[in-house]
């Protein structure tokens, strides 16, 4: 079971209450950019083994979406932060 | 016939004033409450329980509770029906039934026995070899009827099944001395501490082992701890509880019995979390390899003693012990003390190595030293056994033969969290490795056999975690007069004897020879062993087989354990019943249904509801009794006179703020930044792959007011669209999503008499054609309520759609449906109004769309060619995927013969018969009443380029000719819905 | 002309289901209809309309998340960083809402009706925690929710407004629609075990 504590309403959610919304900073190109780099961001993620960016969304309780890195292979939750804000953590692992 | 098990004139923890009646494949038999069935069964001298998974062998029991690979029966009590448990597992009920698992025509007579004649076939790898060579067809037959454990009972279900939550600071696995003492070390630290232990009473092996603490008996001292624990405020002590999976984040699933007299009445499934954890989860005792090891009588030395002690029951008359370590001298003693017979020790090991064997031979008892079993013999029972030691063989008469090859800790729990256990060579076991943070491990699941040692182990780990809460209460130290088991033993590989006789897996027949031959193969990574042999894939998980497998396994390959390693741990430890996870989910509580406020009107109207999570009218038996008249009569009354149809499940999401419109645009393929107020627009809705996700249309209330009407079954998905792309992409747009769907009921009036109703219900604004046109919306009063009205079609008449707060719902649909005069309005269901929709040539999103369908190919292409500035999806339009002239597009179908049904194939052009490609489907049919001809919609190839054109279509099991035309069927020319 | 108002479940929930005799000793199941809400959604920051609400309803919208202001008209719940749901009389609400509209004709706050999307019931009773508890944690903290506070979570599969009114008093709101599905669950779990 994933559980995050939301960084909007401070509460510890468990995985029912959250959505996940899967890499983060994927950048959305303006539409003048080629095909390949408009497939590119539609289909092409890093699906690393080990340490990842993501969206989760605390969409049974506040409704906030907010940014998480996570180790894909024990769940451990390494930071959650606000979209508004930085990460420590995710600079150091970037 | 003799028995051979019987139940002791004292001692035990049953209570003998009271008998309880069961029934065993039939025979009548009774027992004491306190008692399993494993320990009745053998008080009333039954010795096959049931036959072995491939040779059909006789099996007895073999261990006293989940470990047992062997007592597998099918239990009825008076709550419910189980179809495999072991014997040890059942606490037994009165009037309860049970059943060997296995046997035709009976456990004791097993016509399948004889397939131990061709046992050579049934070698390891025997799936794997039969699917390449002669055939596996020759075998399915045989191998159907005879595999599988128990069958499933239609019987009415009476257990309950309750699901908590909870959270604790503290989750104790365990009710032995090693949980019972760090709980009670725990008491006045503030924290909040939960133990559980899966056996009835606390105390683990306390209660058979003779141990002496603080001057009382083991079973005195737990008792004593156990009333001490609960009058402490913060522990929560739950027995017949087992932790059956360990997740993420300390997250654990828990499944608690509640039972009686007469069987389980109420299971309880905990999710539980816990800040720190400790593992008290104590080890299971292993058996020793030697031939025939599996006759019945033949069972685990802790198990002996736990019968006489715990339940007062002798397992046999005279009793042999083979062992190499001192479990078996305990066992001896125990014995003697019950007034068995005993007729030897056999030791593995020599004299000096056993710390217990004294004592022993003081009491007369035989012991052999240096020796090996090397043979066993009896029918459906031990007889004899054969010795071997260096100088001579020793031929002993004994009908129970208690066996120890060490203990294996139960590291289950710390497996699921993916820590590995580790071999540690000194005391022959695995433990748990690095296990996660704030887990503690304590007593005999790190292989403590010393007493003392866990005790002093435990007041070190409630010592750690009391210094996190600022080291609150203090330590408790019991005092330990007499050890209880001796010395840890690695594994003996045995050195006489055929390996083909010799049983390492019990429940699926996976003998030494079967892991040699694997060996021999190739099969030498644990994890393809476990596979090949099917060795601990059984319903015991190998409890018992696998350290014992893995051994032989590094022996025949020259490896350390270490090097072996085991297999992977994962949940459940013990199977669940699927209906305790289930719980109240199922029949109506299965999902939640949805209803309208208007239920109890519709049901009034005898509507027949359809489940599209929303429970909808699909129509109404007031119209007609039979659905195909009724649905015309409801046609009918849109085209002709005026229909009421309950709309409420549509999406209805406020959009606000001073840049709505603009949020508004990125999502439609439609511009409306031009909308004004009191306007209303259809447009659809993509992802960013082009792909359309939703259709309706979008109204102005005021500036910055807009309400989006998604479809009913995407209301709450657009809503949840809108704002992670407001959040995560648009942060700085100033817009509000309000999802307001159930707040408000939607009904809609149809027909050409739609405005005659509507002014029935008084309005507060003007509804003439000129003051409110086609494609408009008001706010203000109806029916002397604050409502919302839109004129928009989806039937192709004059349509309003009467929106106000649910709690107004009934009445209102109520008032109009009772309407009187020439009105006549009658409740239309989903099916006419689909039906009516497709005569318009209108979209049904998911019907007439799939997941590639773009808005190119439902001839929208004009309206995302005007778009200059972006919306999501766009960019997609413009790959070669969505502009390929093979695209499937949206058209309307005339049938020429012969009537269309959905998901009639058209045929590819040339072909008239069937098998033949295809090149698109029908996604919406009826008969039409309006038009007189049976009509659809299709996606088709190029189907834009082929107007007219005649094609073949497979319906109703035959190719029927039909035209390709314009998707309007009925009044092209909107003439009637702006009347 | 007037239109008959009826509530969510249509029944008297004071006396059927402790009448049912399911209901554990002291506890008390009660529909509130006289409940009225209406949700006020933010289109910018909190901070630039939180002055502005206030002063049109007559209450302190709360920025803290979980926590409930009382006022002498109506009390304020903090939904998300931006939205309040805001509990009045019933016949409050359309009032309350034009204050908000009119207050904010730009929309930068917007005033929704919201009286029927929720479905009120209050829980009371010693052993309506763990009631609620069969249905989902609740809470994952140590102490639990504390009283005077609200969030948003999951109750037996569906999502919720939890608010734990006073020691033993819970009031719990659901969509609407799934009002029916709610008691049905609620009459499932209502004997539990004790534990």
């Amino acid at each position: 079971m994933i559980l995050i504590r939301c960084p909007y309403c401070g509460e510890l959610r468990t995985e029912d209450e959250l959505t996940y919304g899967g890499e983060a900073n994927i950048a959305r190109p303006a539409e003048t950019v080629s095909d390949e780099a408009w497939t590119d961001y539609l289909f092409m993620r890093t699906n690393p083994k080990g340490i990842h960016q993501e969206q989760w969304c605390c969409s049974a309780g506040c409704g906030q979406w907010f940014k998480v890195v996570r180790d894909t292979v024990s769940h451990r939750i390494l930071d959650v932060w606000k979209f508004e804000e930085v990460s420590q953590a995710a600079e150091e692992v970037a | 016939m003799t028995t051979h098990g019987y139940r002791l004139p004292s001692g035990g923890r049953i209570d003998r004033t009271r008998t309880i009646a069961f029934e065993f494949n039939g025979r009548r038999l009774s027992g004491h409450p306190g008692d399993t069935l494993a320990s009745a069964l053998m008080a009333n001298g039954v010795d096959i329980i049931g036959r072995s998974f491939k040779y059909r062998r006789p099996r007895g029991l073999y261990g006293a509770g989940v470990e047992d690979p062997n007592s597998m029966v099918a239990v009825r009590d008076a709550y419910g029906y189980e179809p495999a448990l072991r014997a040890g597992q059942v606490r037994l009920g009165d009037g309860m039934q049970a059943w060997s698992v296995r046997g035709w025509p009976s456990a004791v007579f097993d016509v399948g026995g004889g397939v131990q004649l061709v046992s050579g076939l049934l070698n390891a790898g025997f799936y794997y070899k039969t699917f390449k060579w002669p055939s596996w067809s020759w075998f399915e037959p045989w191998i159907r009827r005879a595999t599988g454990f128990g069958c499933p009972q239609a019987v009415d279900e009476n257990r309950k099944v309750h699901h908590r939550h909870a959270t604790y600071d503290v989750l104790i696995v365990g009710g032995g001395p090693a949980g019972l003492a760090t709980a009670r070390s725990l008491i006045g630290s503030g924290l909040r501490v939960f133990l559980a232990e899966d056996q009835p009473q606390l105390g683990g092996s306390l209660n058979w082992e003779a141990a002496l603490i603080d001057g009382q008996s083991g079973s005195a001292w737990a008792a004593s701890m156990a009333r001490t624990l609960a009058e402490d405020s913060h522990t929560t002590i739950l027995t017949s509880t087992t932790v059956t999976g360990a997740y993420e984040n300390d997250h654990f699933v828990l499944v608690q019995s509640f039972w009686d007299d007469r069987g389980v009445h109420t299971e309880c499934l905990w999710k539980l979390r816990a800040h720190h954890v400790v593992l008290a989860t104590g080890m299971i005792e292993r058996p020793l390899l030697f031939p025939d090891n599996d006759r019945p009588g033949i069972m685990l030395s802790g198990t002996v003693r736990r019968m006489i002690n715990e339940f007062g029951v002798a397992p046999a008359r005279r009793m042999a012990i083979y062992t190499n370590n001192d479990s078996g001298y305990l066992t001896a003693l125990a014995a003697y003390r019950a007034g068995m017979a005993i007729a030897a020790v056999v030791d593995t090991r020599s004299a000096e190595a056993a710390m217990h064997a004294t004592l022993s031979k003081e009491m007369g008892i035989p012991c052999l030293f240096d020796a090996q079993i090397q043979a066993t013999a009896g029918y459906r029972r031990l007889a004899t056994i054969t010795v071997r030691q260096v100088s001579a063989v020793t031929k002993i008469a004994c009908d129970g033969l208690a066996v120890s090859g060490g203990f294996s800790p139960c590291v289950h729990l710390a497996g699921h969290r993916g820590s590995k256990p580790v071999y540690d060579p000194t005391c022959g076991a695995f433990v748990p490795g690095d296990v996660p943070e704030r887990w503690h491990v304590v007593g005999g699941v790190k292989a403590t056999l010393d007493l003392s040692a866990t005790f002093a182990d435990a007041g070190a780990v409630a010592h750690t975690i009391r210094a996190g809460r600022g080291g609150l209460g203090s330590a408790h130290s019991p005092r330990v007069d007499v050890l209880s088991l001796g010395t840890g033993a690695i594994p003996t590989q045995p050195s006489v004897g055929s390996s083909s006789r010799m049983w390492v897996d019990f429940q699926n027949d996976v003998k030494a020879s079967d892991i040699e031959l694997a060996a021999r193969e190739g099969y030498v990574a644990i994890e393809h062993l476990k596979r090949y042999t099917t060795l601990g894939m059984g319903t015991d998980q190998g409890r018992t087989s696998n350290v014992v497998g893995l051994s032989l396994l590094a022996a025949l390959t020259n490896r350390t354990l270490s090097e072996v390693g085991t297999t992977t741990f994962r949940p459940p430890y013990t199977a669940i019943r699927l209906g305790t996870i289930a719980n109240a989910r199922r029949g109506d509580l299965f999902k939640p249904r949805r209803l309208f406020p208007t239920h109890g009107v519709h049901e009034n109207r005898s509507a027949v509801f359809e489940d599209f999570g929303w429970e909808r009218p699909d129509w109404y038996r007031s119209n007609a009794n039979e659905r195909e008249a009724a649905v015309a009569l409801e046609m009918a009354a849109v085209r002709n006179h005026v229909g009421v149809f309950d709309a409420s499940s549509l999406g209805k999401i406020e959009v606000t703020g001073p840049d709505a419109a603009k949020f508004l645009s990125r999502f439609y393929v439609s511009n409306l930044m031009t909308l004004k107020p009191e306007r209303v627009r259809y447009s659809v809705m993509l992802k960013e792959d082009g792909v359309i996700f939703d259709d309706g249309v979008v109204s102005c209330l005021s500036d910055n007011h807009f309400l989006a009407s998604p479809t009913s079954g995407n209301a709450e998905a657009v809503a949840a669209w809108f704002e992670r792309w407001r959040q995560t992409e648009w942060p700085t747009m100033q817009v509000a999503i309000s999802p307001v769907t159930a707040n408000w009921t939607s009904i809609a009036l149809a027909g050409p008499l739609a405005r005659a109703l509507l002014a029935r219900l008084q309005p507060d604004f003007d509804i003439s054609n000129d003051a409110f046109p086609h494609m408009q919306i008001r706010e203000g009063t109806v029916g002397g309520v604050s409502a919302r009205v839109a004129r928009i079609s989806f039937t192709g008449e004059l349509q309003f759609e009467v929106s106000v707060q649910a709690r107004y719902a009934s009445s209102l649909l109520s008032t109009v449906l009772t309407a009187e005069g020439d009105l006549e309005p009658r409740p239309v269901g989903l099916e006419a109004w689909l039906r009516l929709r497709l005569e318009k040539g209108y979209l049904h999103v998911g019907s007439d769309t799939n997941g590639r369908t773009t808005p190119l190919d439902i001839g929208m292409g004009g309206i995302v060619a005007k778009r200059q500035d972006d919306f999501i999806g766009k960019r997609s339009l413009k790959l070669a995927f969505a502009t390929s002239s093979e695209r499937e597009q949206l058209v309307g179908l005339r049938a020429l013969d012969g009537s269309l049904e959905v998901g009639g194939r058209i045929l590819s052009r040339g072909h008239t018969q069937v098998p033949c490609p295809t090149e698109g489907y029908v996604t919406s049919a009826c008969f039409s009443p309006s038009v007189g001809e049976s009509i659809g919609l299709a996606l088709i190839q190029r189907g834009h380029t082929r107007d007219g054109e005649v094609v073949k279509v497979f319906c109703g099991g035959t190719p029927i000719s039909c035209r390709i035309s314009n998707p309007i069927f009925y009044d092209p020319t909107n003439q009637r819905l702006q009347a | 002309m007037k239109l008959q108002l009826q509530s969510s479940l249509g029944v008297d929930l004071d006396a059927a289901p402790n009448e049912a005799g399911g209901l554990p000793n002291g506890m008390a199941l009660r529909e509130r209809a006289d409940v009225g809400c209406v949700f006020l959604n933010a289109a910018v920051n909190a901070a630039e309309v939180i002055e502005g609400g206030n002063e049109a309803l007559g209450v302190q919208l709360p920025a803290r998340p979980g926590s409930i202001s009382r006022g002498p008209r109506c009390s304020a719940i903090w939904l998300t960083p931006r939205a309040w749901l805001v509990q009045c009389p019933v016949d409050d609400e359309l009032e309350l809402a034009s204050r908000v509209n009119a207050a904010f004709a730009d929309k930068r706050l917007h005033a929704a009706l919201f009286t029927d999307y929720l479905y009120w019931l209050e829980l009371c009773g010693e052993g309506a925690e763990a009631i609620l508890q069969q249905g989902g944690f609740v809470s994952l903290e140590r102490d639990g929710l504390a009283v005077g506070h609200a969030k948003r979570t999951l109750v037996g599969n569906i999502p919720a407004v939890i608010i734990h009114e006073r020691k033993f008093e819970w009031l719990v709101g659901i969509e609407r629609s799934r009002t029916k599905y709610f008691v049905g669950w609620l009459n499932s779990v209502r004997d539990a075990p004790a534990g």
